[in-house]
C-alpha cells in the first residue's frame, strides 16, 4: 500500500512537472514534497537534499544574471552562448545605469576557444572587466568535459546553473562553491601572469 | 612519361592544400647537439631552441648596429628513467592531496569516533608508492597544422586518468600528521539520537523507534554535519592545496650530477621552466634521452621497428607523392643506423626492415617529390615543402610527432627530439575524478570508497519484567555501525592541476605547450634549487 502512495506521488510530480511546465520553483517545491512524503511513508529518507532543478532561461538564468556583479564561467563557451550575447549587450551598453553596474565576468575555457573573448580582452574599455584563462596550454583532441570537467556558470558564487539550463542547487553546491573562490583567483593571478610571460 | 607527371602535378596541386605555418612567436628545435660521443669528452648533450620572432628581431637589431637579442637558447638533456621518476613524484603529490582532503574532511565529521581511531590510535594502511608512469607520447592537435591527420589517433597525455589513488583503501595512506591538524577530539555537539528498540519478552512486545529497521537515527544533527563538511573542505583549499603545489614545484627540483665521469650511473633532470607550468605560463619541460644503461643494439633495432611500423600505418593516409616518398624519406635514417659500426652485430636486422627497397628507386621517388613542389611553387602554392617555415617535407616531417622517446642515435638519424613536459589544466571535477577510469564499474567503486558518511551505532534496550524487586532490569546492546550520507556525498575539486607528459618534436618544428623565453619563469612559482647557473656542468 505504501508503494502504491509512492508511486502515484512520484507519477504525480515528475509527470506533472512535464505537462504543466512548472517552472524552476515548483519543481523545487515538487521534489521537497516527493522527497518529505517519501520519508515520511516511512519508504526512505535518504533522498538527497540536493537536486537538479530544470532552469528557465529568461524566468531564471537570465533574470539571476541580470543582477549580478560577479559572473564565473567554466568549461564549453559554445554552450553559454546566450550568457555571452547577454553579457556582450551589457558590457556595450549605453545606459548610464546598466553601464554601472556592468559585472565582473572570469572565465576558465579550453585554449581553441580562447577566441571567443577576444571581442572583450583586445577592446581597452571592456578588457578591465573580463578576465579568462585557458584551461591548458594546448589544443587537445578530447570533449571539453573530459578536459575541464562539468561547465558551469557561477553568479557572485551563489547561484549555480548548467548549459542549457539546469540550477543545482542544495547542501552539496554551497561545499562546491568554497572551491570556485580560488578558481576565481587562480584566473585573476593567470590573467597577471599573461603580462609577465614575454 | 611527361605528361603522366604533368598530370599528377596539377591533380596534386588541385587537392592540397597549402600548410599553415605562421611566421608570429614560434618555438622551434633548432641546432640539437645530443651526441652521446659527447660523453666521451666528459661532455653531457644538449639541444638549442630557437624563437623565431626573436631571431628575425636579432637580425634587425645587427643590420642596425644595435645590441643583440637573445633568440636561441641550450636546455640539456634529461635521462628518460629520470624524467618517469618526476612523473611518479608528481603522481605521488597528487594522491597526497586526494588522501589528505578526504581524511582530514571524513574524521572531521566523525569526531571523535574517526579521531580516536586514526589521530589517536593511528591506524594506516601502506604507504602511497605509486608504479612508474609508463612512458607515451602525446600529440596535442593543435601542434600540427589544421586538417592534418595521420589516422594514427591522437594520443592523450601520459597523465590523462592518472590522477587517483592505485588502490582505494578503507584506511588512509598518509600519516596522521597529514591529516589531523587543525582537528581535536570533539564531544559536542550531540550527533544524533539513535534509534533504539525495547523488547518485553515476558510479554512478548518488542517496539523499535521509526526508521530503526531503515538504518536511521532518531534525530540527526544535519548542520552540524554540514558545516563540519564544509569546514573540511575549506581547510583543504586553504592547506592542503598549497601543500599540493609545493609537492608538485618539489617534485620539479632539478637532479643534477657533480661529475660526468661515470657515464654509466649518471642520473641528470634538467627541467627548463619555458616560462612555467601553472595557466597562461606555458610548461617546464625538459628534451630526453634514453641513456647508456637503456641503449643495447637490440633496443635500438626494437626502436627503429616502432618507428617503421608508425610509418606504415600513417603513411597510406598521406597524398599520393608523399606516400610514395614517405619510405625513402626514411628509408636513409634506417640505412644510416645499419652503418653505425657498434651496431654492426644488428646491421643485418636493420638492412632487414629496408630490405626490399632498392636505393636508387627511394632517391628517383625523392626527386619526384622535389621536383612536384618545384612546380607547385610556379603556381604560388606550398605543396609539400614549405621550406621557409617548415623544414622538409612537412607532411612526413609532422608524422615524427608520434614517433616515441628514444636515444640520441635515433633522434640523429630520423630528426626529431623528444621532450617531457609538466603543465597545468583547470579543472572542476570530483576526487576521486569521475573520469579517470575507463572502466565504470572502477568509478563506482572508487567513489564509493570515498564517499561522505556520518556513521552511527544503533542500540537495540531489552527491557525484562521481574517478579521481585527491582521489578526491571535494563540491558542494552549495540548494533553495527550505519551510514548516513552528507552532502556534498564526494568531495569536489575545482582548481589547476599538473599533468606531465613526453612529446616528440620534429626538428625544426614548433614545441607545443611552452610559451616566452625559456628560463625566464613568472613571479610566485620558483622551482627549488632552479637558477641560472645550475646547469654550467651540463653545458660545458
Amino acid at each position: 500500500m505504501r508503494w502504491s502512495y509512492a508511486l502515484i506521488l512520484t507519477v504525480t510530480v515528475f509527470l506533472g512537472g512535464g505537462s504543466l511546465a512548472l517552472d524552476a520553483k515548483d519543481y523545487k517545491t515538487a521534489y521537497d514534497l516527493l522527497r518529505n512524503g517519501l520519508c515520511s511513508l516511512k519508504i526512505t529518507c535518504l533522498l538527497p537534499a540536493d537536486m537538479i532543478y530544470p532552469a528557465d532561461w529568461k524566468g531564471d538564468v537570465e533574470a539571476r544574471l541580470s543582477r549580478s556583479r560577479e559572473v564565473l564561467l567554466i568549461g564549453d563557451v559554445q554552450s553559454f552562448q546566450p550568457v555571452i550575447s547577454y553579457l556582450d549587450a551589457w558590457l556595450r551598453t549605453t545606459d548610464p545605469t546598466r553601464q554601472q553596474n556592468r559585472p565582473q565576468i572570469f572565465a576558465v575555457v579550453p585554449q581553441e576557444q580562447m577566441v571567443w573573448f577576444r571581442g572583450w580582452t583586445e577592446n581597452p574599455e571592456l578588457a578591465g572587466f573580463v578576465k579568462v584563462a585557458a584551461s591548458s596550454n594546448e589544443n587537445e583532441p578530447l570533449s571539453v568535459v573530459g578536459r575541464t570537467g562539468l561547465p558551469l556558470l557561477i553568479l557572485d558564487n551563489q547561484a549555480v546553473y548548467m548549459p542549457t539550463w539546469w540550477q543545482l542547487d542544495g547542501p552539496t553546491m554551497r561545499q562546491v562553491l568554497t572551491w570556485g573562490c580560488l578558481l576565481v583567483d587562480q584566473i585573476r593571478a593567470a590573467n597577471l601572469r599573461k603580462q609577465e610571460v614575454k | 612519361m611527361r605528361w603522366i607527371w604533368m598530370a599528377v602535378l596539377l591533380v596534386g596541386v588541385a587537392l592540397a592544400q597549402d600548410p599553415r605555418y605562421p611566421e608570429t612567436t614560434r618555438y622551434l628545435v633548432s641546432a640539437p647537439d645530443y651526441r652521446l660521443d659527447r660523453l666521451t669528452l666528459l661532455k653531457w648533450p644538449f639541444v638549442e631552441v630557437l624563437r623565431t620572432d626573436r631571431w628575425k628581431e636579432n637580425q634587425a637589431a645587427r643590420e642596425g648596429g644595435k645590441a643583440p637579442v637573445a633568440h636561441e637558447w641550450r636546455l640539456p638533456m634529461s635521462d628518460l628513467a629520470t624524467t618517469q621518476e618526476v612523473a611518479r613524484d608528481l603522481r605521488r603529490a597528487w594522491q597526497r592531496f586526494e588522501e589528505r582532503y578526504y581524511w582530514h574532511v571524513i574524521t572531521r565529521l566523525n569526531n571523535p569516533a574517526l579521531y580516536a581511531v586514526y589521530c589517536w590510535a593511528g591506524l594506516k594502511g601502506p604507504d602511497l608508492n605509486p608504479p612508474l608512469p609508463e612512458v607515451r607520447v602525446d600529440v596535442p592537435s593543435g601542434s600540427v597544422p589544421q586538417g592534418f591527420d595521420p589516422g594514427l589517433g591522437w594520443p592523450q597525455p601520459a597523465a590523462q586518468g592518472q590522477h587517483m589513488l592505485d588502490a582505494y583503501w578503507p584506511v588512509p595512506q598518509v600519516d596522521p600528521d597529514d591529516f589531523c591538524d587543525d582537528l581535536s577530539l570533539q564531544i559536542l555537539p550531540l550527533m544524533y539520537v539513535p534509534g533504539f528498540c525495547i523488547d518485553i519478552d515476558a510479554i512478548g512486545f518488542s517496539w523499535c523507534t521509526p526508521g530503526y529497521e531503515g538504518g536511521e537515527p532518531l534525530w540527526f544533527n544535519d548542520a552540524e554535519a554540514q558545516k563540519r563538511a564544509s569546514d573540511g573542505i575549506a581547510h583543504a583549499v586553504s592547506a592542503y592545496y598549497p601543500d599540493y603545489q609545493k609537492d608538485v614545484l618539489t617534485a620539479l627540483r632539478p637532479r643534477v650530477p657533480t661529475d660526468l665521469s661515470d657515464p654509466t650511473r649518471l642520473r641528470v633532470f634538467a627541467p627548463m621552466p619555458w616560462q612555467a607550468h601553472v595557466l597562461e605560463g606555458g610548461a617546464v619541460v625538459t628534451p630526453v634521452m634514453r641513456t647508456l644503461d637503456g641503449l643495447t643494439p637490440q633496443n635500438l633495432v626494437n626502436e627503429a621497428q616502432g618507428i617503421l611500423q608508425t610509418l606504415r600505418q600513417g603513411l597510406p593516409r598521406l597524398p599520393e607523392a608523399e606516400r610514395l616518398a614517405g619510405t625513402a624519406y626514411y628509408y636513409q635514417a634506417v640505412r644510416g643506423l645499419a652503418r653505425l659500426p657498434f651496431l654492426q652485430p644488428v646491421s643485418g636486422q636493420l638492412t632487414g626492415l629496408i630490405a626490399e627497397m632498392d636505393e636508387k628507386v627511394m632517391n628517383q621517388v625523392l626527386q619526384t617529390l622535389a621536383a612536384t613542389d618545384e612546380g607547385s611553387k610556379l603556381v604560388q602554392r606550398d605543396l609539400f615543402i614549405n621550406a621557409k617555415n617548415a623544414p622538409g617535407a612537412w607532411r612526413l616531417e609532422e608524422l615524427k610527432r608520434w614517433f616515441p622517446p628514444s636515444n640520441p642515435y635515433i633522434y640523429e638519424r630520423f630528426g626529431y627530439l623528444s621532450f617531457f613536459q609538466v603543465w597545468d589544466r583547470a579543472e572542476v571535477t570530483t576526487v576521486p575524478d569521475f573520469r579517470a577510469d575507463r572502466n565504470p564499474l572502477g568509478v563506482a567503486a572508487s567513489l564509493g570508497m570515498r564517499a561522505l558518511f556520518y556513521w552511527w551505532v544503533p542500540v537495540r534496550i531489552k527491557i525484562t519484567l521481574m517478579p521481585s524487586p527491582p521489578f526491571i532490569s535494563l540491558s542494552g546492546a549495540l548494533d553495527w555501525p550505519k551510514p548516513v550520507p552528507v552532502p556534498p556525498y564526494v568531495l569536489p575539486f575545482a582548481g589547476e592541476r599538473t599533468y606531465w607528459g613526453w612529446v616528440s618534436v620534429p626538428e625544426g618544428y614548433e614545441v607545443p605547450r611552452v610559451k616566452g623565453v625559456p628560463g625566464l619563469g613568472v613571479s610566485g612559482v620558483s622551482i627549488p634549487g632552479f637558477g641560472p647557473e645550475v646547469y654550467n656542468l651540463l653545458l660545458r
